[in-house]
Parts: C-alpha cells; structure tokens; sequence
C-alpha cells in the first residue's frame, strides 16, 4: 500500500460504505425491483478496495462473476414473476423477529472486541515457499498455484458448474408431455 | 488498524446477511441475495487474510468461493422459478405447506 | 508436478466424472421424441450408472493396502477413506438397484437424475478424502448442489419444488457459516491444511502469540455448526422433515443413505486432526442429547410414512454422534463406524420396502395393515428391520447400540449411554407399534399388494441377512472398523485416549 494513512483511510470509508449502505437496502426494501440494483452495486463497490490489497486478478473477477454472472440474472428471474406490488403498511415485529434480531446485534461487541485485541500482525503463516523465482504479480502466482499445488481444488469446481448448469435446466425447463402432438416448431427439445 | 477495520467491514456485512435471511418475510429473492451477500463477506475475509499473513491460499480461495457461489445461485434461481410456476407467489409465508 | 502415484488416490472419482460425462452426451445423442418414450433410456442409464459405481468399489478395493498423500497433502487416501468409500459406493449401489425398476414404470422421466447420482456420489468421495479446507468445501458443495436440483425434480409437485426450496436456502445458509469459520481458522492461523492445523491445534494457543483471542474459537464452532446443519442434528434438523417427506421416495432413499456417511467421515478427520479436543466436544454432547431425544419423541406422533422415517434417522444420528462423545477415542470412533455401516443396511432395506410399495401410494402408517395378511415375506423383512432399529438383540442394531454405549461408558459420558438406553427403550415403543399395526390391524383402505421386482429383492435379501445373520459372525465387522480407526491415528499421531472434558 502506497498511498499515505489518510487517503487510504478515505478510500477505504468511501468504497465501504457502498456495500454496507447496499445490503442494508437489499435486506429491508419493500419492492422487488429496489434490492437487486443495490445487490448489483454492492457486488461492484466490494471489489473497490481489493487493488489495493495486491487482489487485482480477484477484483476483475469479482466484478465479473458476482455483478456479472449472479447479479444479473436475478433481475431478469424476478421480472416474470413478481405481481404488481401495492405498498402495504409494515408488519409490526413479533417476539421472534424481536429476539432474533437481538441475538444478530448482541453478536457484533464481541466479534469487534476480539478482532480489535488480536495482535494480527505477530501471526506467520507456517507453510513455507520456494523463495526462489516466485512470481510477484498475483495473476502469475496464482496461476502457478492452481497448476502445481492447488490443483486438486482447481478441477471440481468446474465439475460443480456443470452441476449448475445440468441441474438448473433439469429443474427449470418447460415439461415435455410424451405423446402430446405439438407443432415441429413450437416443440423444444430438452 | 486498517486490518481491523477491512475485517469489522466484512462482519457486519456478513451479519446483515444473517439477519437478511432470518428476519425475511417479503419475497424469496431477497433470501436469495442475502445467501449471496453471507458468501460475498467471507470472500471479503478471506482475502483481508491473504493480505495480512502474505499468502497466496487466501486469494485462491476467494476464486474458488467466488466460482462455487456463482454455481449456487444459478440453482437457486432455477428452484426459485420452479417454485413459482408451482405455486404462484414467491411471497415467504406461502412456503410452507407441510407441516413444520 | 502430477505423479502419477498420486492420481491413484483419485481413480475411482475420475471414473464417476468420465461415466457422468458420457452419459450425459448420450442423453442428449437419444432425444426423446414422441416415438421414443424416456423409460427405457432411464433404465438404461441407471443400468450403466449401476456398473460405473461397481466398477468404483473394483478400483477402491484394489487400492486398499496404499497410502496415498496426494499433491501436498490436499487429499490423503488411508485405509481410513478406502473403507468409506466402499461403504458409500455400496449403499450408492442399493439406492441405483432401487432406482432401476422405477425407471421402468416411466415413473421417473428424467435420466439426469442418475447423472446427478453419480456426480454427487464422486463430490461425497472427494470428501471422504480431503484433508484440505478448500477442497473440503468445494466437494461439499459439489455434493448439495446436486442433492437440491434431486430434491426438486419432481416438478410439477409442490411438495417436490417446496422441499427443494427448503434444501437450498438453508443448505447454502448453512454453507455460508462453515465458510465463515473456515475464514475464520485461516485467518488466525494461515494454514488451510488439516495436518498443519493438527500441529498447531496441539499446541492449545494456536500460534498465535496472546492465546485469549477467541477467533480460531468461533471459526470451529461455526465448522462444526455446519457439519450439523447436513448431518440434520438437533437443533439444526428443521429442514430435514420437511425435505425428505417432499422428495421423491428414491431421493429420498437416497438423501438418507449416502451423504451421513460421507459426513460423517470427514468430520471424523476433521475433528480428529485439526482441532483435537478443544471446545467442539460440549456442542456434539448437546447435539446427541437434543437428537436422541427428539427423533424418539417425534417420531411418536407421526402418521406418514417418510416423516416416521426421518424422525427415526435424527435419533440415530443422536446415537452415532455419542462415539464423539469421548473426544476422540479409538473406540469411540470404532463404534461410530460400526453404526454407521449397520445404519446403511437398515436403511437400505426400509426404503427397498417402501420403493416396493409406491405405486400403490400407501402414505400413512395405517395403511401398513395390508401387508400382515397379503404379503407374509414383506411383514418378515419389515419387521426384521423395525427389530433390529429398536435395538433388540440379536440382530444387528443391538450390536451397534451396544458398541456405542460401551464406548459412551468407556470414555465417561455415562449421561450420554444412559439417555440412550432410555431413548431406545422408548423407541421399541413406536416400531412395535409398527409392528403390531401390520400384523393385528385392519388397514384404512385395502389395496393389492405389488410384486416386489427382481433388483428390488435382491437388494432386501442381502440387506435383511445381513441384518438378522451379523450375530453370527461378527469379526469382519469388527477387524474392518478397527482397521479404519487405526489408519485414522497412524495417520496424525495424535489423540489416542481422550476424556470427556
């Protein structure tokens, strides 16, 4: 990190606020359509700070898949089928809502406290690397990685997006009755 | 503290994720995004790490993260339109018609 | 780079991915077309998945006696994983022979659904034998990405959508917090490994300098919070009735069967080489106690058939969960083993029962009356397998309660085996009471009983003697269980006599 405490500081307050202002508006609007523009720019202001932590690679895909691949398509999803939403007056909260809600904040001092008092910067990580022509940028690094050490995780994912993409059309196409006569044109072959 | 403040960042995120899934009663897509958020703050935790202890695992990981939650939401999204061409309404307190 | 010793450990998956692979271009090659119907393909597609995983329990057999530690320890295959996967193979195996008649009824449409068999079948071996935090997830995601599109694939049922629904939210609920405490682990110590975590966990301050920071804590609790949310103890079970009371009968089957096994192996590993007697111990005290208890209470009030079943299984994940209870002992994790391969033979053979019954759409217990009169050799199964959930000797669930309240004696957990002798004694309640509804009752409504088809009995014939003929010669059991725990320990060196803390 090069640029001095303050800007930085700043940055980091500017492209947190996105999300944090973001998934506020997805969990508590009303109406369909608002949540997904802020799920979309939450997705895209995450990926602000990661240049700055040496995570280009990550932040271009970042950008890509989340606001890209999982952002967008909900919209399109939501579109055919939510009705016409008429604004109803909130619902009062119950016991439960109130109780979960309390556990939800009573777990945040705790965390803080604890991430506050640990001496993050006293841990090293215990793996030892080659020291030896290792690549600096992290697009080479983890492209190396993926091919000699990680490659065992780097194969199943794939495997699980063709599980995705058997699964969803399995799940979501339009039902084909054998022996309904319909026309060569209409007919859809899944 | 910059650390710390990146990692308070992603908690609360990940909390409000929490609490967007818990306390739900409008519409089944904003469970949905909420799944998505939980998935996009341990991302961002992963990677905070990866900065602090200088290992590559943590970026790695948060592709891999990033790729499996890609494939989650495909299916969910599938279920999802599933779900209402059976049913109708995507609104919460309609899915439940067995018996708890 | 890739040795070839090491793929070894990753045959039988490669086999999996490959068959699913060509399956999947010959569905699409034999379109279905209004000449052509699905049937006949499904039971062809189901006929070669059959062989595929056959061929798997060739390629772990042969692989047994090696030790394989693959690509810097990422997976390990031990003596350990071998058995398991022939254990999930073989029970993969049963639920594909019960699936096979089905698709001759042109009751199953779809040959995917064989396809995601399969594929969720290779993610539960991964899993069996990761010994990494990354790949742990990956295989375990790759495993219930596949169980939610199995559990709505019934589409034009609501059950079927909804119970699929369910599955998805929480189990991606839940995926969010396991992945939340790996972040967590990773953070606080940089390691993702689970043999560098062990070296760390023995230490009892994690490396970390000021040993009062709870961060490694929470990321533990939160790991084992997720391995109970899909193993459906109590209190992360709520998905589970739900769920498995709207599938499919073979899915179900199928959900009950496979991945408790896989699961529960790898959080055997888990917890034994990582985080080694540290705070999980107290959660799955809590967890066995809240199981045992609510799968017998439950189940008590069920009038449906699949909700009976489900509640049974939440009570016996409640018994398998007292062999942690000890921490990790070698006879605890020897009982556990012993229970979980008898679990797999009881199961199998109750859902042979009612895969056979389907078509007749007997739903409620009630129904059951039928069988007591027309159908004398069904009555003997099923009440053989009811027996034998209870726990009553000599059959073969006595001998895995028995194991694992020895063990649950053993290592001091004495509240555990007495709640359990109570829970048991309570559950003779309501699979007598099964009992006794298909021999002295009349049933609601009378209906012909099927004929059982050919896979089918096969599959209850080898279940059921397995059952009833365990006591006779039981040392197999034994010496394969024990061959398993000792490559869990040889493995890491750690743990060999814990103590209820």
């Amino acid at each position: 990190m090069s640029s001095p405490e303050s800007v930085h500081d700043a940055v980091l307050v500017s492209s947190a606020s996105g999300p944090a202002l973001g998934s506020l508006g997805v969990v508590s609007l009303v109406n369909i359509v608002h949540p997904a523009p802020s799920s979309g720019s939450v997705s895209a202001c995450i990926s602000l700070p990661h240049p700055s932590m040496n995570a280009d690679f990550a932040a271009a895909v970042q950008i890509l898949i989340h606001a890209g691949a999982v952002n967008v398509p909900i919209p399109f999803a939501a579109m055919p089928v939510s009705q016409p939403q008429y604004p109803h007056p909130a619902k009062p909260w119950t016991v439960g809502d109130g109780i979960t809600s309390a556990l939800r904040t009573s777990a945040f001092p705790p965390l803080i406290n604890m991430i506050l008092y640990t001496s993050w910067y006293r841990i090293f990580p215990i793996v030892l690397r080659n020291a030896g022509s290792s690549p600096t940028h992290s697009v080479q690094r983890i492209g190396s990685y993926s091919s000699t050490e990680s490659l065992p995780p780097f194969e199943p994912p794939s495997i699980v997006l063709l599980v995705a993409l058997v699964g969803a059309i399995t799940v979501a196409r339009r039902e084909q009755v054998i022996g309904q006569e319909t026309e060569p044109a209409l007919r859809i072959d899944d | 503290m910059t650390a710390v403040n990146y990692l308070t960042f992603s908690t609360i995120l990940f909390l409000l994720a929490i609490g967007g899934v818990l306390l739900n009663s409008q519409n089944l897509f904003i469970l949905l995004m909420s799944i998505e958020l939980m998935l996009l703050a341990v991302n961002m935790n992963f990677l905070v790490f990866s900065v602090l202890l200088d290992d590559m695992m943590g970026q790695l990981l948060a592709l891999f993260i990033l790729a499996v939650a890609a494939a989650d939401s495909a299916m969910g999204l599938a279920i999802l339109v599933t779900t209402y061409r059976t049913r109708g309404t995507m609104a919460v307190e309609y899915a439940t018609g067995m018996k708890g | 780079m890739l040795d070839r010793a090491e793929l070894l450990g990753l045959f039988p998956e490669i086999l999996l991915w490959d068959t699913t692979l060509i399956l999947l271009v010959l569905g699409m090659m034999v379109a279905r077309t209004p000449a052509r119907p699905a049937a006949p393909f499904v039971r062809t597609v189901a006929w070669l998945g059959l062989h595929c995983v056959l061929l798997a329990i060739v390629l772990v057999g042969v692989g047994i006696p090696i030790t394989i530690n693959s690509i810097h320890d990422i997976l390990l295959t031990d003596s350990f994983t071998h058995c398991c996967d022939i254990f999930l193979l073989v029970g993969t195996a049963g639920t594909i022979m019960l699936i096979v008649d089905h698709g001759g009824r042109d009751t199953l449409r779809a040959f995917e659904t064989i396809v995601l068999i399969l594929l969720s079948t290779s993610g539960m071996l991964v899993l069996i034998s990761a010994s990494d935090l990354l790949i742990m997830f990956i295989a375990m995601e790759l495993q219930t990405l596949c169980f939610y599109v199995l559990a709505a694939s019934k589409r034009d049922s609501e059950c079927s959508t909804e119970a699929g629904l369910k599955y998805f939210l929480l189990g991606a609920f839940s995926s969010g917090l396991f992945l939340f405490g790996c972040s967590m682990v990773y953070g606080s110590t940089g390691v993702t490994n689970f043999e560098e975590l062990g070296i760390l966990a023995l230490t009892r301050s994690w490396g970390v300098p000021d040993p009062s920071t709870g961060i490694p804590i929470i990321g533990i609790l939160c790991i084992v919070v997720g391995f109970l949310f899909k193993i459906t103890a109590v209190p992360f079970h709520m998905w589970a009735p739900d769920v498995y009371e709207g599938s499919l009968t073979l899915v179900t089957a199928f959900f009950s069967i496979a991945p408790k096994i896989a699961i529960f192996a790898n959080m055997v590993r888990v917890l034994n080489h990582c985080f080694h007697d540290h705070d999980w111990q107290s959660l799955l005290f809590f967890a066995s106690i809240g199981s045992m208890i609510l799968g017998t209470v439950a189940a008590m009030a069920q009038q449906k058939v699949k909700r009976f079943v489900v509640y049974s299984s939440i009570g016996h994940v409640g018994y398998l969960c007292i062999g942690f209870a000890g921490g990790t002992t070698m006879e605890g994790i020897q009982s556990l083993l012993i229970g979980l391969l008898i679990y797999l033979f009881m199961t199998v053979n109750v859902f042979g029962l009612f895969c056979a019954v389907r078509p007749v759409r007997s739903q409620y217990l009630g129904d059951l009356g039928v069988f007591g009169k027309l159908h004398p050799l069904f009555a003997i199964t099923f009440s053989l397998t009811m027996f034998s959930y209870a726990g009553i000797p000599p059959l073969a669930g006595f001998c895995s309660k028995f194991y694992l309240f020895f063990g649950a004696i053993r290592c001091g957990a004495d509240v555990l085996a007495g709640l359990g002798v109570v829970t048991s004694v309570i559950s003779c309640f309501y699979y007598l009471r099964l009992v006794k509804l298909m021999y002295f009752d009349l049933p609601g409504e009378y209906m012909i009983p099927p004929r059982l088809d050919r896979d089918n009995s096969i599959v209850l014939a080898i279940t059921v003697a397995c059952i009833t003929l365990m006591f006779l010669y039981t040392s197999p059991l034994f010496l394969v269980t024990h061959y398993m725990a000792m490559g869990l320990f040889a493995e890491s060196g750690v743990g060999f006599s814990g103590s209820v803390a």
